[in-house]
């Protein structure tokens, strides 16, 4: 049942409007059985799977708090952290393993054909395998107590509107919210559905139509077009932003309106001025988990390396976990690479860039600062959504022989045929404007309370009209929901 | 949480009438091929694949008949609706309930009956297989599923082909070019695709059973006819050669079910096609015809 | 705890290139542009030179801002 599905629509405000109507004692109820309803209708057969990762890790954080005792402790931790990692390489990454060692072994001489499996994995596993993790340390280091009632926990886990995209929730925020009472607040509520409504927008209108440019060039035999290829490169990014803050702020807009606020997972990471920037601003709750659990840990053991030393093998370490994490492949793997080599040319250039600020406009620098970024980060992305290495070659082989002739025919193909191309154009200059104004104003929206009532909702009505006439409503699967 | 419901409610009329009134507008011109036979409503049905759909014209074979009309072309393709699960549900939804004399024409070839051999059912990928509403009109779900995004319907200038028409009984009359160099090149591509195709296929235990089942849910309504049409001879020869056992299999569901199965193959050499499938449009104003006297014998 | 932030005072200027640091208890990395994940093991390491300490993980994992930096130098160095 993905966010822009029939289902969804008829799902969401059922739950919403009987989650005002029960007593508010019992509300979180309500939210764990539509959340348990919701993990079903992907796919039953794995929920005893993530019934074993609630279990396992709620049970070994109990008994962590029971004990003073820091080896008995540092037991249930491994106990936890080790059984849902292994859940997941199993269903996630046997297959990247088998497949790697054949090519190892092919290498060495060895002709093997392991057992492969052809099982698929469950929604959400490498979000709530995280979140575990993550709440599993805190209980260790003592950051927060042990959940002491199941289901509240269990809620903390399924939580539906984070369930199949994120964000990857912290202990400190999600799990005291889902105890607390929340009542109908007007604002909120609208401010809730206003968020959706975005989201939606830029899910329907925006990602899915930039998909079918994406998808026809990336998934057919197209690579050879230079020019349709650098289109296809540029448009995926913004499909993959869209389509991915889409599903974050459709996830958000809800749960607002429960009176749970979900961690941000974007900051309006297009505009970003530097990589280190993008990574603050990018997924960030996955950032934040590894800046917290792997990179500052490690950095730290590592630091008598000396500076350069242990900060160049950490970001090695953090971000090629980054790649891994997306999926089992080794084009996520190089992703998650070259963005560490990026960040480490990145650092050993600081005092260069530092110089070079001083002696430029700084309206140019950042400037400069975005454009490097972004195509570094279009060029990242590549290897991210062509699935081989190969391909990825192939394509930018192609855009660095980019012949005319080849734009005088994708001009032909898809313009004045039909309006999608300058379609996709106009809604990516909406997109990056929405996001401009969102940046330098904190809060644009608040202009809207000085329009009449009338007016205002006439807006919302033109709104949900573009979406119903603009959107590609034919269903497109959400990027991220294949992590 | 009243007044914020309300508002809600009033949002979502404002913009259904808006939605409903550009579909209204739309529905006016022309969608598809296969739109006129969604929305249309009939008692009697004809069903089955595309030489049904192009070869029989449900005035001509009702005419004289006493079953309750009117009678509508609800057949589609071979690909699109062959015997099985989804078509018997689409089917039953448009069937009226209440009908004790209707017609229905049950149409047969391989590919309504056969199957690829490493593949799932074809069907469930294509529009019927997604479709799940095929009464009202207009049909908001077809448009919704196949025309995104919908500003299309304002800004296209959406007429039908002249050579591709279907009427409002469902009845899809093709005209082709019938000089005979374009029509001798469309037998042999036509032959070659299903020579590939009946190559990969076998005949199939679930699509015989959905038939059965498909004549078992309409015989309560009227008088079931499943009809084998004519079609070129080199086809029908390719046919029997790949499936031998097509006719005695169907006959054996028709015999089980106690209704006539009407083998129209061996008369073939005296209707032409246009691409060895679909018989002419004149073509299929004298089948119908003979099948209409052919009824009116069995009365 | 003057004299900490005395001390503290020109490892931060230096470490994060910004003269203009004025330490108080609220100020964090959000606060200062050059103050990455990266700088921040520079910090660290200049803060062990300085007052002659190691830290332990988990004196420093959790701190959200200068304020609670101080807290920690203090124990470590009373």
């Amino acid at each position: 049942m993905v966010f822009n599905s029939l289902q969804y629509f008829i799902f969401f405000p059922s739950v919403a409007i009987l989650y005002f109507i029960i007593p508010v004692k019992q509300r979180w109820k309500l939210l764990l059985l539509a959340s348990i309803i919701f993990y079903l209708s992907f796919d039953p057969k794995f929920f005893a799977l993530v019934l074993f990762s609630i279990l396992s890790s709620f049970y070994c954080g109990l008994k962590s708090d029971e004990t003073t005792d820091k080896s008995k402790k540092k037991l249930f931790l491994y106990l936890s952290i080790w059984s849902n990692i292994l859940v997941l390489c199993i269903f996630k990454y046997y297959n990247f393993f088998a497949e790697s060692a054949q090519g190892l072994l092919n290498v060495l001489g060895l002709d093997v054909s392991p057992y492969l499996l052809n099982i698929g994995f469950p929604i959400g596993i490498s979000f709530y395998t995280f979140q575990i993790i993550g709440y599993s340390l805190d209980v260790y280091y003592g950051k927060c107590k042990a959940e002491k009632t199941l289901g509240i926990y269990s809620l903390y886990i399924l939580y539906f509107p984070k369930l199949q995209e994120g964000p990857i929730e912290k202990t400190k925020n999600l799990l005291p919210q889902l105890r607390k009472e929340h009542t109908f607040d007007y604002e909120r509520v609208t401010s809730g559905l206003k968020l959706m409504g975005w989201g939606l927008f830029k899910k329907l209108v925006i990602a899915d139509r930039l998909a079918e440019f994406v998808n026809f060039y990336f998934d057919t035999q197209h690579e050879s077009n230079g020019f349709q290829a650098l289109i296809a490169c540029y448009f995926f990014i913004f499909q993959l932003y869209a389509d991915f803050s889409g599903y974050i702020d459709m996830a958000r807009g809800a749960s607002r309106i429960f009176g749970i606020e979900l961690l941000k997972n974007f900051n309006h990471p297009l505009f970003s001025i530097s990589l280190t920037d993008f990574w603050k601003k990018w997924h960030i709750s996955l950032y934040e988990f590894l800046y917290q659990y792997v990179y500052n840990p490690l950095v730290f053991n590592k630091r008598k390396w000396g500076n350069n030393k242990s900060i160049i093998f950490t970001i090695f370490i953090t971000l090629t976990i980054s790649g891994l994490w997306h999926g089992a492949s080794w084009t996520f793997v190089i992703y998650g690479i070259l963005h560490a080599i990026g960040l480490i040319v990145e650092y050993l250039l600081t005092p260069f860039r530092e110089k070079m600020r001083e002696k430029v406009p700084l309206f140019i620098s950042r400037t400069l600062g975005m454009l490097l970024t972004f195509n570094f980060v279009v060029l990242t992305m590549v290897f991210f959504r062509s699935g081989s290495i190969e391909k990825t070659w192939n394509i930018l082989k192609a855009i660095s022989e980019i012949k005319k002739t080849e734009i005088g025919i994708y001009v032909f193909n898809n313009i004045g045929t039909s309006w999608e191309f300058p379609l996709s154009i106009l809604f990516i200059m909406i997109l990056l404007s929405f996001e401009y104004l969102q940046m330098k104003t904190d809060n644009y929206l608040s202009f809207h309370k000085k329009i009449p009532l009338l007016v205002r909702w006439l807006i919302y009505a033109f709104f949900i009209l573009v979406i119903i006439f603009f959107g590609v409503l034919t269903k497109h699967e959400f990027s991220y929901a294949q992590f | 949480m009243l007044n914020l419901t309300l508002k809600i409610f009033s949002l979502a009329l404002f913009t259904s009438l808006v939605v409903m009134w550009v579909f209204d507008k739309y529905d006016n011109g022309y969608v598809d091929t296969y739109y006129k036979k969604i929305i249309g409503t009939g008692n009697s049905m004809i069903i089955g694949e595309s030489r049904g759909s192009q070869g029989l014209i449900p005035e001509v074979i009702m005419k004289g008949l006493e079953y309750q009309g009117p009678m509508l072309n609800f057949a589609f393709t071979g690909n699109n609706s062959p015997y099985g699960e989804i078509y018997y549900k689409l089917i039953e939804q448009k069937l009226n309930k209440k009908l004790k004399n209707g017609l229905f024409i049950l149409t047969i070839d391989p590919c309504c009956i056969i199957n690829d051999k490493n593949s799932e059912l074809k069907e469930k990928q294509l529009f019927l297989g997604k479709q799940i509403g095929v009464t009202g009109n207009p049909n908001y779900e077809y448009i919704l599923r196949n025309y995104s995004p919908l500003y299309n319907l304002i800004l296209s200038d959406n007429s039908e082909s002249s050579n591709c028409i279907t009427h409002e009984n469902g009845w899809l009359e093709i005209t082709m070019s019938e000089d005979s160099a374009s029509a001798v090149a469309r037998k042999q591509k036509r032959y070659k695709e299903e020579y590939e195709l009946l190559s990969n296929s076998e005949m199939s235990e679930y699509r015989l059973q959905w038939l059965e089942k498909t004549i078992q849910l309409l015989k309560p309504h009227g008088k079931v006819v499943v009809v084998r049409l004519p079609a070129w001879k080199s086809m029908i020869d390719l046919e029997n050669q790949m499936f031998p056992s097509i006719n005695d299999e169907v006959g054996g569901v028709c015999k089980k079910e106690k209704v006539q199965y009407l083998n129209f193959y061996d008369l073939n050499t005296h209707y032409e096609t246009t691409d060895g499938h679909h018989l002419k449009n004149q073509e299929s104003i004298r089948f119908s015809k003979e099948l209409n006297h052919l009824l009116l014998s069995m009365q | 705890m003057q004299d900490i932030i005395s001390r503290l005072t020109p490892i931060m200027r230096r470490v994060f290139n910004d003269p203009n640091i004025v330490v108080n208890n609220e100020l964090s990395a959000n606060d200062v542009e050059k103050w990455t994940s990266m700088t921040n093991i520079v910090f660290i390491n200049e803060v062990e030179k300085e007052f002659g300490f190691t830290f332990h993980f988990t004196e420093i994992m959790d701190l959200e801002n200068v304020g609670d930096l101080l807290k920690v130098i203090k124990n470590k160095t009373s």
